[in-house]
């Protein structure tokens, strides 16, 4: 009864603040203190490729976080991989690879936006899928890590033991059993930089345009419909990605 | 072998950091190829000798810790109400979801419903409780700490929760809690005598962790943040973005030191990981 | 009068009835050992014994007293888990102690115990050691000792030695019967083992879907074939002649 009531009361709660977002979106006449628009206005969803570049900004997130997830979870796989039979030491490794993750992102794209105007990407998606990588290839490593365990390694013995090569070892052994988190580690490095926008903000230099830039400069303009629909557009694709690899994540939670 | 794959392995992860904070260090110096930036130590010397700075990290420290409390506790008690031992996927789905709001959103949302215009004003004037909206706490835009540590909370709470029904699987909860039952405890009792400290240096150093991340915090703080004080990143972006050129460097500067106080942390709470890894904690 | 006496207890889980009619007895100072095949419900029933799950039906009488209404605490049967449940922090002082925070005993008194159970129980020098520096059979002994530091009336085990291997188990049974033999606690056994229950128990029953039967003394329940003593006593005969 009670796990019951808790799911129905989150749910309901996150149906709310998303209804919130659905109807200052979509309607007019919100001015304090209604609860319920003037009139409906469903214009904005003819308009949404020329007004706020809602969708070439969409596209940018897109091609970015594509990039920035395919890209750190194949090098953080191609990493752990090279360094599989060498055991560094844990507290070190441990700090080394909490480090860029932590380090805030504005801090870091502050430290980077200098790096990067020297080498003339500023203002570039190079710059700021390079900057993304930076905290999303250790995020990969760490979340990669419970594939490299004891087991893994004991079944590769014995696959070499069998005589089997390192390509058959990589496609029949490590592949299946990296499968599963390497999913997981895409769809979370993608959500990442999907969300990001203190580094686009400065890596980009006002050039490249992504869904969380085109929410907050409706803020700034105080477009509440544009700043709604840009927020609508930026949890969607999360919500549906985990709706499509639902047995992944739930995987992960099957203890609650 | 095993050393030059572990250098490449952290070179790999540390190349662009090392070598953002040379940068950093750098031009907190002065070392910006500016003619009218003096170089030195005197922009070290401005930042620690302005009470906008030390106002500014206390803020962020205090904001961060404040939202981490709220979250660590609802996210224990939430975990407890639902716990039971055994796996439930419906509710898992609904954690997860509620991860999905990044922190742009999320600032969004607390504009909207936290504001003296929000949704939570309008339901409050239609009850009949305030008369208006200057009645209504000015959370969003003003100096006080509420709306960043409520929308912090609410970001991180979920993760908490799933973290804790983690947790308290593996650490049987269920067995324990009966066994203390067994012995005449009651549930609080079995918190104040042994529950809370196994928790609690379980969860330390996540906490650690996390306080960092919400200091460091920038869209949130940028969206419904007040003029002062600002927190950390919005204060170092306006050193930045201001006129001044001499601002600049003690951007830089303030960056240098939270770069320090995070690894600081970080180094912290490894060994605190390390430490209780031994004690199979 | 009986230690213990259950009279027609009855659990159900759903629609599934898991446990029907059992009836059993155990005198004072004595063990029972509860065999069955997997699944049948004796972990429930012993739950049910010190309150940790509710019977639908039946009466559970301690020293003559109706308790299936009491609380947990304070039928002071303790029930002690398939894998010891210690508290991984705590070291085995403590730990030990643990069970004593709810009771208003002065200090001084909880240090003598502490001390008398760390001798009976073979964990003198291991005081200060956390859980994960012990082996198996010593928390086995921890969660022992924790147990009877509390003056419980009976303690109940769930497949107590099932995960020591052959050498420590013999040894486990052999010094815990003699403490509980000298100490006159009454035990009830929960095992798959029938060798593990002819050295530890002095009253068997046998639990399966039908219900709870319990022998009358130990010739009926080696002569019963449901228990698998008997094929197993063919089985070494067998062995030794060829």
């Amino acid at each position: 009864m009670r796990r019951y009531l808790t799911t129905v009361s989150l749910s309901l709660m996150l149906l709310t603040l998303f209804l919130g977002l659905c109807v200052s979106a979509l309607g007019l006449g919100l001015s304090y203190p209604s609860l319920w628009p003037r009139e409906w206005d469903f214009s904005f969803l003819s308009e949404i490729g020329s007004r706020g570049q809602l969708f070439s900004s969409f596209a940018s997130s897109l091609w970015i976080a594509c990039a920035v997830a395919i890209a750190s979870t194949t090098s953080a796989f191609a990493v752990r991989l090279i360094s599989f039979y060498s055991q560094p030491e844990q507290r070190l490794q441990l700090f080394i690879f909490y480090l860029p993750y932590l380090i805030a992102p504005v801090v870091l794209a502050v430290a980077l936006q200098i790096l990067f105007l020297r080498l003339g990407w500023a203002g570039t998606y190079t710059a700021i899928i390079m900057g993304q990588i930076c905290i999303t290839l250790p995020y990969a490593i760490i979340l990669q890590d419970g594939i490299w365990g004891q087991s893994l390694r004991s079944i590769v013995q014995m696959g070499l033991n069998f005589g089997l090569s390192s390509f058959q070892i990589l496609r029949c052994i490590i592949w299946p059993a990296a499968r599963g988190l390497l999913i997981l580690s895409t769809i979370q490095t993608f959500l990442i930089s999907w969300f990001d926008f203190a580094l686009v903000q400065f890596l980009g230099m006002g050039r490249v345009r992504t869904l969380t830039l085109s929410l907050y400069t409706a803020v700034l303009e105080s477009d509440l419909q544009q700043a709604s629909f840009a927020a609508i557009a930026i949890i969607l694709p999360g919500f549906l990605l985990m709706l499509l690899f639902y047995r992944i994540f739930i995987q992960k939670a099957t203890s609650i | 072998m095993k050393r030059r794959s572990h250098f490449f392995l952290y070179s790999i992860v540390l190349f662009p950091v090392v070598l953002a904070f040379y940068f950093a260090a750098r031009y907190s110096f002065g070392f910006l190829n500016i003619p009218s930036i003096q170089q030195g130590g005197q922009h070290w010397k401005a930042v620690l000798q302005d009470g906008s700075f030390w106002a500014s990290l206390g803020f962020s420290a205090g904001v961060a810790i404040a939202s981490v409390g709220m979250a660590v506790l609802l996210g224990a008690i939430f975990a407890f109400i639902s716990y039971r031992g055994r796996s439930n996927e419906k509710l898992a789905f609904v954690w997860y979801s509620a991860m999905i709001f990044p922190p742009v959103v999320a600032a969004w949302l607390g504009f909207q419903w936290l504001g003296q215009s929000g949704w939570i004003s309008r339901f409050l004037f239609q009850w009949g409780l305030i008369q208006g909206p200057a009645d209504f706490p000015a959370w969003v835009l003003g100096n006080s700490p509420w709306a960043l540590i409520l929308i912090h909370g609410c970001l991180i709470t979920p993760f908490f929760t799933l973290y804790f029904f983690d947790l308290y699987r593996s650490l049987q909860l269920n067995e324990l809690l009966q066994m203390s039952q067994n012995f005449g405890m009651s549930v609080a009792q079995f918190f104040r005598y042994g529950g809370l400290q196994l928790l609690g240096r379980k969860t330390l150093p996540l906490m650690g962790l996390y306080t960092i991340l919400i200091m460091g915090s920038y869209e949130i703080p940028l969206i419904v943040g007040g003029v002062y004080p600002k927190m950390l990143s919005v204060y170092i972006v306006d050193k930045l973005q201001k006129f001044d050129l001499a601002n600049i460097p003690q951007a830089y500067v303030v960056t240098v030191i939270y770069f320090l106080v995070a690894a600081t942390i970080i180094l912290i709470v490894t060994r605190w990981v390390r430490q209780f890894k031994m004690q199979r904690l | 009068m009986n230690h213990l006496e259950v009279r027609g207890v009855g659990k159900t889980f759903g629609k599934e009835a898991v446990l029907k009619g059992i009836h059993f007895e155990l005198p004072f100072g004595k063990s029972l050992a509860i065999l069955g095949p997997s699944g049948v419900g004796k972990s429930t029933l012993l739950k049910i014994l010190c309150g940790m799950e509710e019977a639908d039906t039946g009466r559970i009488l301690l020293n003559g007293n109706p308790v299936e209404n009491w609380p947990i605490a304070k039928r002071k049967m303790i029930y002690l888990h398939q894998h010891p449940v210690l508290l991984p922090h705590l070291n085995v002082a403590q730990n030990i102690l643990f069970s004593l925070k709810a009771t208003e005993w002065p200090e001084a008194k909880k240090q003598d115990q502490l001390h008398y159970w760390l001798e009976q129980t073979g964990l003198k020098g291991h005081e200060s050691k956390l859980p994960n520096q012990l082996s198996g059979g010593q928390k086995q002994r921890v969660a022992l000792a924790r147990a009877m530091i509390f003056e419980p009336e009976i303690i109940l085990m769930d497949e107590p030695f099932h995960a020591l291997d052959h050498y420590l188990k013999e040894q486990l049974m052999e010094e815990l019967k003699a403490l509980f033999l000298r100490e006159k606690m009454s035990s009830i056994i929960v095992t798959h083992d029938p060798q593990e229950a002819l050295k530890w128990a002095d009253h068997f029953a046998w639990l399966s879907e039908e219900g709870l039967v319990q022998y009358k003394d130990q010739e009926a329940f080696i002569a019963d074939p449901k228990t698998g003593v008997h094929r197993q006593i063919n089985f070494w005969n067998q062995y030794q002649k060829s």
